[in-house]
């Protein structure tokens, strides 16, 4: 650049100088970019054949004088835009530079280097960053969706903050979390806390900060990356088996002065009762009264029942005497009808009650500017989002610096600074835990305001206090007295310093540092059902039955007590993580004989070190009313050390890793390329062993440009493009974060003792030592091609890979003389093997309509062939499926179904292969060859189709999403016994009700007391039918994604506005699944309802304003 | 100036790699490294089991009958322990948890005695090595009563022991052998005697969880007394370490039955009574993760087999003896149900996961050594020695009387009148067809010796007795049953009752499953 310029400084002065001998012709002109409308400073005007020419000035004008009359043309050059030659004309001449974009497409950038795309041999996707840009959706990575072949994303929450569950060509783990490495200019981003690919669907609180770039400014992107096959991924080593994603975030350019603003306005709508098939009052009190029929929901259940609604409520209300008015209710027939009927017409829209239209905002505005000697990019974003449901707004401040200066000739510096905060509420939640015994996931106090209206009787009066956990409880009570507030910030750091020794050589050194703090407070006020619940004992029956009083071991004839008689508690959860990065790499770039021989190395050295640490805090007592004042009981320190909880905790994890790169590029005349990658990496992640801490990874592979061959001449313009490529690799992952035993892990803990005064702390092993421990590994071979037709017209990507996965940590039975008879080990291998497809076609490209086609494909399937099967039951056939040997990673199998019995009863092959109704045992290991098996819970093909229309200033993009060859677990929806606040699907409608129905239906009876009683083990059949081939569903769909209009103003109209650029754009996001399974039922194949902060996808329009001064 | 480089290179490279080691070396959580005398003593606390053996063996025992279709059994544990069947479910109570817990408590000893050895055996470590080395034994100990026959010296170098651990496990699959029973017992023993002398209280925060002196000597006596050697020298070693726990006269150190819970009136409070570290009986204090609190406790679930009144009347806690009638304070402790007749000595104590579903983990707190069982222990090797101790072993069974009985219930009885009492009994048929069969007295097929008088027999089935009460819904009987070949049957309701006899091999419990499909030798069936 350097070289240039001092050249183009020569030919002023040569001008110059002609100018003083030579009798003048001028000419002059203007220079604009097309990019921004902006004259460009410093471009190069030469007449064509002549050394004469100029640069243009601070105006983006140049005035060449003394052009021979014999010169016809201009040539026009500025770097990074596509050289032009004009015709020289009397006047004004109007240039306008085009984006070199082809020159950039060429450019492949694994984070580490930048590599010319024709010299590249890995199966990697580029993607624009204003072409993927989803409007409306803060998180950058959501937008990825259908937009890379091989690069699956799945929706499993739409909660700010949520990390989705994206694969590259699918699962590499079995029981680690196959998530691809983030990373961001060079630098990995690390997630601040571990949270497990299953995690993600958890809907715990700490989901929200699962996503590691949800601090990223999407306008602030420049482009992704997605490197997906070895060869492409073997420079990060042993991190990046499951994929990169490399993110270049805008930089300041030389010659272009630039302010923009993006504004966007999101509605949301509420979801509606139409799409789904949850009962209406009506429907719904009908089948309470059946169960009244049935022997429930009377007065001595129900009135002290620990959860109640309608009934509760009236058997309370005739409880209830005042000596003014009399009974609340009178108990008599008409006055119980009445109240029951008033029940009957309510039809309360919960999604109107907890869901909110508002509109949610995002601003940015960035600056960017730059000369020959210096450049920045600085921008600032807000985001406002005021809670598609109630209490969970989110408001996200984000500032971006990227300076770089050219301090010497050969000398460059680049500064990066990026600061995130973010201010989040959520509805307070705790963990979800497992019942193993029947299977059920749950989790306490739960509020989420979704799983809440598709739970939750629509015959309960939304203004009226019912019965949860033997407290008074209302959901919009509950959500203002019970939330979480998350502020989260995220800084960076970043320098490098890049030394160009001599043209061929270059030193380059990039520094690192990263801080994030996450406080996530949870307040649980004084009024509060969750601390109601730690009060209620309204009568000796209640005190008796309520779990959360305490009665004291240590005291003869107690009765329980309250250990929070007064306040609630507030809860804080930190996460804080430290990290930084420092890389060393040395260039060397040479060609011999013209371009013959081209010769690419690099090498160099990484150290990385992060300590994370997690800082919890349960405080009690607090009374919020009362001017945040704590008072606690000392008894409920008793209880809970005598439960061996705790009431604060520190847990800290430290990650170091050290590796040496090299890798290296030989090509012939760019026609045949062939590349070696070795990377050398060492990690304290398996402990302190020697022998486990390091790993080589490696990678050779080979391209063959035919294009560039002589014979393809005579292809052209019929074939534009064709390359093949083809690689073999190793590259590997630390398996999952809970196997780092290559020492033996000893920890502290306490011992459950009967009394706190015979308790004392100790050592446990927490696991034992395996020697043998070593990093997951894949080898895989990819061979791609890319084809490009009538003048790269129609472009076609392909790739075939096969993957070989072995030393998966896996389960392993022993002879258990060290304790552990089941161990996790390096024992398991699987295969997958794919086939990734892009074909990208522009079909009309006239002056005023362009039409242009995207299509993309790709189906990726995997197979465990080695592992020793430990599983039970019932972790094959709940939600998220299982490993087991001959099936995919994660595979779902079912309850062999056998219709109903002459009870209405629902019947099942149990696993002594009898047809039976409750007699199953979930936790059976050894013979599973009752149950069915239904499919991969990942989905196996996944791609998009998308089209770009423009008319003139106008342009229409429609884009839909497919994902396939899933299965998926419709809701658990069926017990043995309801309760009245139970929500039922319309199923429930054509449910068994006399003999004979099981010739026609198949959904089971509500089983009355008696049914109940006679067999004990009925929630077994209701459990066994909710995990059963009757309850499942193919997770298959077409999603219309995306329908955006937008409107470019003609630069006349916005001139005398001083604007260079403003356009609108109307979008509609997440519109409508064109195809899903029937049986979903407006079930969103992609969410997982598990309540807690979960929240699927909203449907939304946004409305988008982008100015260019 | 070139070599000089090369050496810099050298150098730095050298400086490169070992920092990158230390660097590597950090610690990637917060875990610990055994590199001091407290935390060697810590690691100790891990080093006594979590599970348990009660829900089998005594299911296994008979100590418990079938109540009948009309009740079910609480597990499978349960079911398949009454039916003397292999168990392949891995419940709390399963052999699979109980294998993986012991170990789990020999790889904390091995562990510490590994530290302990790199640390160059200083001296003051020494009394944790004791106890180490004493909990090694005792694992390893209940890993032989529960998965091996009973000691016999006559055949013990033919049957099979069990794997003894005595280094860390560092590799995934390692391959143990089995051993015979004579290497397995003589190792527990090598332990135990070079444990013993370096027990040392000082070390311990809560002297009754862990093997303090007394429990180390309790814990030595009930061993000899397993431990038959053919020329009964192994008696001796009973009575002296019993000694050493006791002192000359016990009566002190006995559990007092009439104070302790002669006045209470609750379950709860029979049950904290009971394990309390202030009695002087309790000699050492286990904790475990177990559902037996609910199957033998008064709760209406697993009453299918269990301590029925007709069991708890004619043959354990209520049964005839030489006492008055009813004056053990034990009989008139007993709570419903009939058809489990429980003593609360283990509560069920609840650590909640999930208080809303009441999810969680049950414990049982067990008392593995008790004065009162040691005093028997002593009795027992009084009457069996190589020349038998009557007097002393007469003396014993006194002292155990008087300490249960009511105040001043019973007088000091003679040994004529024991032998007399014990020699009129009828012997218990087998199989039982009637329960006016039952009874306290069964042949006795001991292995390992023969009694050389009816004096001594019946001595011993005095012990037998007295120790069926005492350790009674502890799953002791049946190590008394394979000691003592005792034969006897299980009533099935609707088919003919089952007999375990003499030889049946599945005295010996069937190890876990996977163990046995990881290549570990099954027992025979």
């Amino acid at each position: 650049m350097k070289q240039k310029l001092v050249m183009l400084l020569t030919c002023l002065f040569i001008g110059i100088s002609m100018v003083m001998s030579q009798s003048p012709s001028k000419v002059t002109g203007i220079v604009i970019s097309e990019e921004d409308n902006l004259p460009i400073v410093g471009a190069s005007v030469q007449v064509k054949g002549t050394s004469i020419g100029g640069v243009t000035d601070l105006n983006g004008s140049f005035t060449i004088s003394n052009v021979p009359s014999s010169a016809k043309l201009l040539k026009v050059s500025f770097i990074g835009m596509k050289t032009q030659e004009v015709p020289i004309k009397a006047g004004k001449i109007r240039v306008v530079l085009k984006t070199d974009s082809e020159v950039l497409q060429e450019v492949v950038v694994t984070g580490m280097q930048k590599i010319d795309k024709r010299l590249f041999t890995g199966a990697s996707t580029k993607i624009t960053g204003d072409k993927v840009k989803m409007d409306g959706m803060p998180d950058v990575s959501r937008a990825l969706e259908g937009r890379a072949a091989g690069v699956s994303v799945q929706n499993v929450s739409g909660t700010f903050g949520t990390a989705p569950k994206i694969r590259v060509r699918g699962a590499t783990s079995i029981y680690g979390s196959s998530k691809p490495l983030w990373v961001v200019d060079g630098v990995i981003m690390e997630d601040v806390t571990e949270v497990g690919a299953d995690d993600l669907s958890s809907g715990d609180a700490v989901t929200l900060i699962s996503s590691a770039i949800s601090g990223l400014n999407a306008d602030d992107i420049e482009s992704f990356q997605i490197l997906k096959d070895g060869s492409a991924t073997s420079i990060y080593g042993a991190r990046a088996m499951a994929g990169v994603i490399v993110v270049t975030t805008k930089k300041g350019k030389a010659g272009s002065n630039k302010i923009s603003y993006t504004g966007e306005l999101t509605m949301r709508l509420k979801p509606n009762y139409r799409d789904f098939n949850i009962m209406n009052s009506q429907e719904q009190m009908g089948v309470y009264s059946s169960m009244a029929n049935g022997g429930y929901l009377n007065f001595s259940d129900v009135f002290r029942a620990d959860d109640s609604g309608v009934y509760g409520k009236m058997y309370h209300l005739i409880n209830t005497y005042d000596p003014n008015k009399g009974y609340a209710l009178e108990n008599t027939l008409a006055a119980r009808s009445k109240y029951l009927s008033e029940a009957e017409f309510r039809n309360t829209d919960w999604f109107d009650v907890l869901f909110n239209n508002s509109v949610s905002q995002n601003h940015a505005v960035s600056f960017s500017s730059g000369t020959e000697k210096a450049s920045y990019y600085t921008s600032l974003s807000f985001m406002n989002d005021p809670g598609w449901t109630k209490q969970s707004s989110v408001q996200r401040y984000t500032a971006n610096i990227n300076a770089t200066y050219n301090i010497l000739k050969n000398l460059t510096m680049n500064l990066i600074g990026n600061a995130s905060y973010r201010s989040q509420k959520a509805p307070g939640t705790l963990s979800s835990n497992l019942d193993v015994v029947s299977g059920e996931v749950k989790r306490d106090f739960d509020i989420n305001p979704y799983s809440y209206a598709m739970n939750t009787s629509r015959t309960l009066d939304p203004n009226e206090f019912y019965i949860r956990n033997y407290a008074p409880f209302n959901i919009l009570n509950e959500l203002d007295n019970n939330n979480m507030k998350l502020s989260v910030t995220d800084l960076k750091f970043q320098g490098e310093l890049r030394w160009k020794v001599s043209p061929k050589f270059e030193l380059a050194t990039l520094a690192a540092y990263k801080v994030s703090n996450t406080i996530q407070a949870h307040s649980i006020k004084d009024f509060s059902n969750q601390s109601w619940a730690f009060r209620a004992m309204d009568d000796a029956t209640m005190r008796d039955a309520n779990p959360w009083l305490y009665t004291d071991p240590e005291k003869v004839n107690t009765l329980p007590v309250s250990v929070l008689p007064v306040g609630g508690f507030y809860k804080e959860d930190k996460y804080g993580m430290n990290s930084w990065d420092l890389r060393s790499t040395f260039s060397y770039n040479d060609s011999f004989n013209d371009d013959t021989h081209i010769v690419n190395f690099l090498g160099g050295m990484e150290i990385n070190s992060t300590n994370r640490n997690r800082i919890w805090f349960n405080g009690v007592g607090m009374q919020y009313e009362m001017g945040m004042l704590p008072a606690f009981d000392h008894l409920y320190f008793k209880q809970a050390s005598e439960e061996k909880s705790q009431y604060y905790g520190v847990e800290e994890t430290r990650s170091r890793e050290v590796s040496f790169i090299g890798t290296g590029t030989y090509s012939y005349k760019g026609r045949y390329t062939v590349n070696g990658t070795v990377r050398y990496e060492g990690s304290n992640k398996l402990g302190k062993s020697q022998k486990a801490r390091w790993l080589p990874v490696w990678n050779v592979s080979g391209a063959w440009n035919a294009h560039e061959e002589k014979f393809f001449e005579s292809l052209r313009p019929a074939f534009s493009n064709m390359m093949f490529k083809v690689s073999y690799s190793l590259t590997a992952d630390r398996g999952p974060a809970w196997v780092s035993n290559s020492r033996v892990i000893i920890k502290s803990y306490n011992p459950w003792r009967p009394t706190s005064s015979v308790s004392e702390s100790g050592l446990i092993i927490d696991d034992l030592e395996n020697s043998e421990l070593t990093y997951e590994k894949k080898h895989e071979l990819n061979i791609g091609t890319e084809l490009g037709f009538l003048n790269n017209r129609i472009n076609v990507a392909f790739d075939w890979y096969k993957r070989n996965n072995y030393d998966l940590i896996g389960l392993i039975s022993t002879m258990g003389g060290g304790g552990q008879i089941t161990k996790y080990a390096n024992v398991a291998n699987m295969k997958s093997h794919g086939v990734e497809l892009t074909l990208s076609t522009r079909n009309i490209d006239s002056k005023d309509f362009k039409w242009s086609s995207d299509f993309i494909f790709s189906k990726t399937k995997n197979e465990i062939t080695s592992l020793e099967s430990n599983s039970r039951v019932i972790d094959l056939i709940s939600g998220v499926g299982y490993g087991l040997q001959g099936h995919p990673v994660r595979a779902l199998f079912s309850m062999d179904f056998q219709g109903l019995n002459d009870l209405g009863l629902p019947t099942f092959i149990n696993e002594e292969g009898k047809t039976v109704v409750s007699d199953i045992d979930f936790q059976e290991r050894d013979i599973k060859s009752h149950l069915k098996y239904e499919g991969p819970t990942d989905p196996t093909l996944t791609g998009s189709f998308g089209n770009i229309f423009a008319y003139k200033n106008f342009k229409l993009n429609v884009f839909m999403t497919y994902s396939f060859g899933n299965v998926i677990r419709l809701d658990p929806v069926f017990r043995s016994r309801y309760s009245d606040l139970d929500a039922m699907p319309k199923e429930f409608k054509n449910r068994w009700t006399v003999t004979g129905d099981e010739k026609i239906t198949n959904i089971p009876v509500i089983a009355d007391r008696t049914m109940n009683h006679q067999d004990s083990q009925l929630n077994r059949a209701y459990n066994a039918y909710n995990y059963s081939t009757a309850r499942i569903a193919k997770g298959d769909f077409i999603r219309m994604k995306e329908i955006s209009l937008a409107y470019d103003f003609p630069k006349s109209w916005i001139r005398p506005l001083k604007l260079n650029d403003l356009s609108l754009k109307l979008q509609a996001t997440n519109l409508f699944l064109i195809y899903s399974d029937d049986k979903l039922n407006g079930q969103d194949p992609e969410f997982f309802n598990t309540g807690g902060v979960a929240a699927p996808v909203p449907r939304q329009f946004t409305l988008t304003l982008r100015l260019g001064l | 100036m070139k070599i000089i480089n090369k050496i810099n290179t050298v150098l730095a490279f050298t400086m490169l790699m070992s920092s990158c080691s230390d660097f590597l070396d950090t610690l990637p959580d917060n875990r610990t490294e055994l590199n001091s005398v407290e935390k060697i003593t810590s690691l100790l606390v891990s080093a006594y089991p979590t599970k348990g053996y009660v829900l089998l063996t005594e299911m296994a025992s008979d100590n418990v009958m079938d109540n009948g279709t009309l009740y079910s059994p609480y597990n499978q544990e349960q079911d398949d322990s009454y039916h003397w069947a292999d168990i392949k479910t891995v419940g709390t109570d399963s052999p699979q948890s109980l294998w993986d817990a012991l170990y789990t408590a020999i790889a904390s000893a091995n562990h510490a005695l590994e530290a302990i050895e790199l640390m160059g055996n200083p001296k003051n470590l020494e009394a944790q090595k004791g106890e180490a080395l004493l909990c090694r034994a005792y694992g390893h100990f209940v890993l032989a009563t529960v998965f091996c026959e009973a000691y016999d010296p006559a055949t013990a170098d033919k049957k099979l022991g069990i794997p003894y651990v005595s280094k860390p496990e560092k590799e995934v699959k390692p391959v143990y052998n089995r051993g015979t029973l004579a290497e397995t017992y003589a190792s527990i023993n090598a332990d135990i005697e070079a444990g013993l002398p370096l027990i040392d209280d000082n070390i311990y925060r809560v002297p009754k969880y862990h093997f303090n002196r007394k429990a180390a000597y309790a814990f030595a006596a009930r061993f000899n007394l397993f431990y038959v050697q053919a020329d009964k020298s192994n008696y001796e070693k009973v009575i002296q370490y019993a000694n050493m726990v006791l002192g000359s006269n016990p009566s002190k150190l006995l559990r007092a039955w009439e104070s302790d819970f002669g006045s209470l009136s609750s379950t709860t409070d029979v049950g904290n009574t009971y394990i309390s570290p202030k009695s002087p009986a309790n000699l050492l204090i286990m904790p475990i993760y177990s559902t037996w609190t609910y199957v033998y406790g008064p709760y209406s679930v697993g009453q299918r087999y269990n301590h029925a009144k007709v069991i708890c009347d004619t043959e354990t806690t209520r049964s005839k003896g030489l006492w008055k009638s009813n004056s053990l304070v034990i009989s008139n402790t007993i709570w419903n149900p009939q058809e489990k007749m429980p003593f609360p000595k283990m509560i069920s104590m609840f650590e909640y996961t999930d208080k809303v579903n009441g999810i969680g983990y049950v414990h049982a707190v067990t008392i593995p050594f008790t004065t009162d069982e040691t005093l028997l222990c002593r009795a027992e090797a009084y009457a069996l020695k190589s020349t038998p101790d009557f007097a002393n072993a007469v003396q014993d069974i006194n002292y155990w009387i008087q300490s249960h009985s009511e105040a001043n219930a019973n007088p000091i009885f003679t040994q004529e009148q024991i032998v007399k009492f014990y020699t009129d009994l009828p012997i218990v048929p087998v199989p039982v067809n009637a329960p006016t069969e039952r009874g306290v007295k069964k042949a006795l097929n001991p292995l390992g010796f023969t009694f050389t008088s009816p004096i001594q027999e019946n001595i011993i089935q005095c012990v037998l007795h007295l120790r069926r009460i005492e350790t009674i819904h502890e799953g002791m009987r049946w190590f008394d049953i394979k000691r003592y070949g005792i034969e006897f049957s299980h009533n099935i309701d609707g088919a003919a009752p089952v007999v375990l006899s003499k030889n049946d091999p599945r005295r010996a419990i069937q190890l876990p499953q996977d163990v046995i499909s990881a290549g570990l030798e099954a027992n025979p069936r």
